[in-house]
């Protein structure tokens, strides 16, 4: 019997199946990708004995590191030294693995090109792996001989480079060059991702260097002493009392940060994405799982109306409430598995692409697809649950059916009067077909309200889907081409004289400079710090455009600081407060640097910044605040037109000059990587899509079967089929269009929400959706309905007048 | 519309305009399963304009058959209608269509108004795709609904949706009233009200009535009577006296 009424409806079956297999598959497939990556990760910190806490010093002596040992809590302590350095890019061989993430090409990585990228240099003990930040050695091996110029690199590194045990690193330290024999491939807890900074996306510009401890310590002239320190502590120890002794030790020794490791840039990075995968494992599935579990309601609901009789039969014949009920929770629950099996499968492969995404991205060892049970048996229990509750819901009423009653021809419905209709002069405007189409919307409340609610939540879904991709394109397009006008930023080896940028302009195919101070700083509100770059800018700068709030540009303020919006936004700063500012002079080069500068600064502005949270100051304020004279850590350049590339290699081979960003190299990268972003907004719309139709199909459906009678008599009467399909059509656009305003308000508020939900400390979603998205958004779902009015129509083509009209029900 | 050619020799009976209705040798044999059930066998007769017409046959005679394919809504297996010397058995499904439209007036035993449109929107229903519809407020005022025009079809007695039903069939403006079992679902004198205004609708517009029953004394209205048993046609009775609708009894 089951089976026969499957087979009766299987189209709509099917279009509820397929609802629930794309929701279940989405919800596989993260929550999937979710535990592999949450579970490898802290395998790997595990078992490669991540850190708990890192402090900055600048001389810290190994007897120090063995008092920190001492101290109650802690059960390691290393020192070890890490330093920015140059090197030249190693010559890219032929048919190396270009990543997918690393695409980025800047000045051209020709075989011969001599093109300077930067390198983090760490320190290792000479013989043994640390014991704290341990490595995973992927290729070649640990030191393994006495030549204290060999060195490790990270894997991400190695593999844009191909490089294999024996190349040679040519790095340049203090000026000199100093080069390294390539020992082995690593990779290690501290740097699951390597960038620079969150804002850098050119991965082959950077990478990860290791070298012995000797070697670090003579070359960088740091006598047995260290400028790290990296702590673990024991399990349920006091970290805090801990931590607390630790920076008072350090205090003498040139102290100057303390972090968790919570604050350690690749764990703050791979954390957000764990925490974004789960959003994303709970609220795209969901609105899969509220819709076809409403198609599932509409659709029991009318099922027992219609079978109103049989049940009667079947009651009076003497089955149970239990027994009835059962018969068509049963059919939901059917449904919910003929999506749901198959969506396990589905789900597998989509997590296992979703896998190999992030291992393209991050370098976990053993981040492998693998069958995760719970995850089989939550995607069963919520498949089953949504379809029991929706069906219970539902058929619940069956009970109260009285089967003398039921086997009684059903009152006909009655009719009322619909609101719009009291409104003379806008319901004369109407012809009658109209009225008819509206009378027919507004005859089922409920079903209407379920069929606008169905319809907003796939336009919510669409809106979604493309504010990822609207939002950012709007940062990184005001970033890039609105706010930053140079060409190229120049990074000078060490500080200069301001006046000493005109001589760039001397350079071939320069058109113009000026000078630019970029410092580390930390910027520090109450208990809240964080750690971002001062622009020092001369006040009649041309290539840095500032947007204040509301979106108006604005001048540069003599004296205070201006602080990006995101910052302020996340530490609660308005203009006019007063937040500490602290860098240290100097410290653009390793630790010939030394005078700490802690300020209290007023927020003069606040301006939008989109990929970054950078804080401002004119020329004069930052003397102001450092008391020195104007200088230049940098420089912005305009190339004449069609000679960037020239610029950027002459300009490297001068040794004051450490780098040369491309503002467009930058925004390309950028760019490059919403590749993959473009993929996931295809897939979410395909599977949007077929949301949107398995509601409209179904409701039509439902209606068509409850009006047979209706329909049957307008034929008779003489209305071609045409005509009918006209007015089931038209109903459905107008229902749809009902549902845009609605649809497009929740879809804002979503947007929002998720805005929120996968911002961070270090990257904020503007919140964008461009009109394109919303007409897009209307289209698609107005192109479900029409798709659906297509495949519903053929129900009418084989409407039997005499059969309909032949019986009363 | 396609035309078929109209029949060489006028058969007795039919006035010079020719026949409303020529049905000749009309079956339909219906597949039910793996057995063939003959639901009319050969029927043969002719309506004129302006005929009130009574079909009488127990249930399962095969009546309603008759009824539908005259009306369009079926197809015969077998033989030819023609309707105004035009042959309806060739015409297409949109042909059909306008041959409902526009010609014919239906009215059901079960009423089949639309719940939510009001008397007057029911009316107004047919009215819309009628080339040439009567006016909806003199039609509702001939079957006595003036004042419950605005009135949902449950707020109505079954009697009050039927003459509903008759209007929604009259407004359309159509040559002929096709009306299968017009009073199966109402009591004695509700349904004598339904006859008397199927009657007056005849006589005062000239409109072909037929009336498809089971109900032996309403037969006595027609002027034609055409009694069907077991899907064959026993007996045409052209009735000179006719009974008034208040004379009938049951």
């Amino acid at each position: 019997m089951l089976l026969r009424e499957i087979l009766n409806a299987k189209s709509q079956f099917f279009a509820v199946a397929a609802v629930m297999f794309f929701g279940i598959t989405l919800f596989y497939s993260s929550y999937m990708a979710y535990f592999s990556l949450k579970e490898s990760v802290a395998a790997y910190y595990e078992r490669y004995n991540f850190l708990d806490y890192y402090a900055e010093a600048r001389n810290v002596t190994p007897e120090i590191i063995k008092k920190i040992k001492e101290i109650e809590g802690v059960s390691e302590a290393i020192g070890r030294i890490s330093a920015e350095i140059n090197a030249f890019a190693p010559p890219k061989k032929e048919g190396a693995v270009k990543n997918a993430f690393i695409s980025a090409d800047i000045g051209g990585t020709g075989k011969n090109s001599i093109r300077k990228i930067t390198l983090r240099l760490i320190s290792l003990p000479d013989r043994n792996l640390p014991e704290i930040n341990s490595l995973l050695v992927q290729q070649g091996s640990y030191f393994d001989s006495d030549n204290k110029y060999l060195c490790l690199v990270n894997n991400k590194f190695a593999e844009f480079y191909d490089l294999k045990k024996g190349d040679t690193i040519k790095t340049i330290i203090n000026l000199r060059q100093c080069d390294f024999k390539l020992s082995g491939v690593v990779s290690g807890p501290e740097f699951i991702i390597a960038l620079k900074s969150i804002t850098s996306p050119l991965s082959d510009d950077f990478g990860i260097i290791y070298v012995k401890e000797s070697a670090a310590q003579q070359i960088l002239g740091y006598e047995s002493s260290y400028n790290q320190v990296h702590v673990r502590f024991k399990k349920g120890a006091d970290a805090k009392s801990a931590i607390d002794k630790i920076e008072k030790m350090l205090k003498p020794y040139g102290f100057s940060n303390g972090f968790d490791r919570d604050k350690q840039f690749s764990y703050k990075v791979i954390s957000e994405e764990i925490k974004n995968l789960q959003n994303t494992a709970l609220m795209f599935p969901s609105v899969f799982l509220f819709v076809a579990a409403t198609i599932i309601y509409i659709m029991q609901k009318r099922l027992v109306n219609n079978q109103r009789t049989q049940i009667g039969v079947m009651k009076a014949f003497g089955y149970s409430n239990a027994a009835v009920l059962w018969h068509y929770v049963k059919y939901a629950l059917l449904m919910a598995a003929t999506g749901c099996v198959p969506a396990l499968f589905a789900g597998y492969q989509l997590g296992s692409l979703l896998l190999n995404v992030y291992n393209q991205v991050f370098a976990i060892p053993e981040l492998d697809p693998k069958i995760y049970w719970k995850v089989v048996g939550m995607s069963l229990f919520i498949s089953f649950a949504f379809s029991f509750l929706a069906s219970f819901n539902s058929v619940k009423r069956i009970s109260r059916i009285q089967p003398a009653q039921a086997m009684r021809t059903e009152p006909p419905e009655a009719g009322r009067t619909i609101f719009i209709e009291k409104i003379k002069p806008v319901w004369n405007c109407f012809s009658f077909s109209y009225k008819m189409i509206f009378k027919n919307i507004f005859r089922n409340a409920q079903r209407t309200s379920l069929n606008v609610f169905g319809i907003s939540a796939t336009i919510m879904f669409f809106m979604i889907s493309m504010f990822f991709a609207d939002s950012i394109d709007f940062a990184f397009n005001s970033q890039f081409f609105e706010f930053q006008k140079q060409d190229y930023s120049v990074i000078f080896s060490r500080p200069s004289a301001a006046a000493d940028v005109m001589a760039l302009e001397s350079v071939g195919g320069v058109a113009s400079a000026e000078p630019v101070v970029q410092l580390g700083v930390e910027i520090i509100k109450g208990w809240q710090k964080r750690e971002t770059v001062l622009i020092g800018l001369a006040k009649s700068n041309k290539f840095t455009r500032l947007i204040d709030d509301d979106l108006k540009p604005m001048e540069l303020p003599d004296e205070g600081i201006v602080i990006a919006h995101m910052l302020a936004r996340s530490f609660s700063i308005k203009k006019g407060d007063m937040i500490t500012v602290k860098t240290y002079i100097g410290n653009f080069k390793l630790k010939d640097a030394s005078r700490e500068i802690i300020k209290r600064v007023r927020v003069a502005a606040i301006a939008k910044q989109y990929a970054g949270i950078n804080c401002f100051m004119s020329e004069k304020a930052l003397k102001d605040f450092l008391g020195e004279g104007s200088f230049a850590t940098g420089a912005y350049i305009k190339t004449q037109k069609g000679r960037g590339t020239e610029v950027k290699k002459k300009l490297l081979e001068y040794s004051g000059i450490d780098e040369v960003q491309g503002r467009l190299d930058i925004y390309n990268a950028f760019m490059d990587q919403l590749k993959f972003m473009k993929v996931f907004v295809t897939i979410m719309i395909i599977f949007g899509g077929v949301m949107g139709f398995a509601i409209i199909f179904n409701s039509t459906l439902i209606s068509i079967m409850e009006r047979m009678r209706e329909l049957a008599s307008l034929k008779v009467l003489g209305y071609t089929q045409y005509e009918l399909k006209r007015l089931l059509f038209v109903e459905n656009i107008l229902i749809c269009a009902f549902s845009c305003a609605p649809g497009a308000a929740v879809g804002y508020l979503m947007c929002e929400f998720v805005g929120y939900l996968f911002s961070n400390d270090m990257f904020a979603l503007e919140i964008v959706i461009y009109k394109k998205t919303y007409l897009i958004a209307f289209f698609l779902v107005f192109l479900c309905t029409v798709i659906a009015g297509l495949a519903t129509g053929r129900s009418l083509n084989n409407l039997d007048m005499v059969e309909v009209l032949k019986s009363r029900e | 519309m396609e035309k078929s050619k109209p029949p060489d020799v006028l058969p007795a009976g039919v006035s010079e305009k020719g026949p409303l209705f020529d049905v000749r040798d009309v079956s339909k044999r219906y597949r039910m399963g793996e057995v063939f059930v003959d639901a009319l066998k050969t029927a043969t007769f002719q309506i004129k304009h302006g005929d009130f017409v009574v079909v009488l046959g127990p249930s399962g005679s095969g009546k309603s058959t008759l009824l539908n394919i005259m009306g369009g809504m079926d197809t015969p297996s077998g033989g030819k209608v023609f309707f105004n010397g035009n042959d309806i058995t060739g015409y297409n499904e949109n042909q059909l269509t306008m041959f409902r439209r526009h010609k014919i007036g239906f009215v059901f035993q079960f009423y089949n108004l639309m719940p939510n449109l009001t008397a007057r929107e029911n009316v107004e229903l047919a009215a819309e795709i009628s080339p040439s519809p009567l006016d909806i407020d003199m039609v509702l005022e001939k079957v006595g609904l003036k004042d419950r025009s605005s009135n949902f079809p449950a707020q109505m007695s079954g009697g009050e949706q039927q003459r509903v039903a008759i209007a929604r069939a009259v407004s359309k403006n159509p040559e002929v009233l096709l009306c299968d079992e017009p009073t199966g679902a109402l009591d004695y004198s509700t349904g004598v009200l339904i006859l008397k205004l199927l009657h007056r609708i005849n006589r005062e517009t000239g409109k072909t009535v037929i009336i498809i029953t089971h109900n032996q004394p309403i037969a006595r209205m027609g002027n034609m009577i055409i009694k069907i048993h077991s899907g064959e046609i026993n007996e045409i009775i052209r009735n000179e006296n006719p009974a008034a609708p208040e004379e009938v009894v049951w």
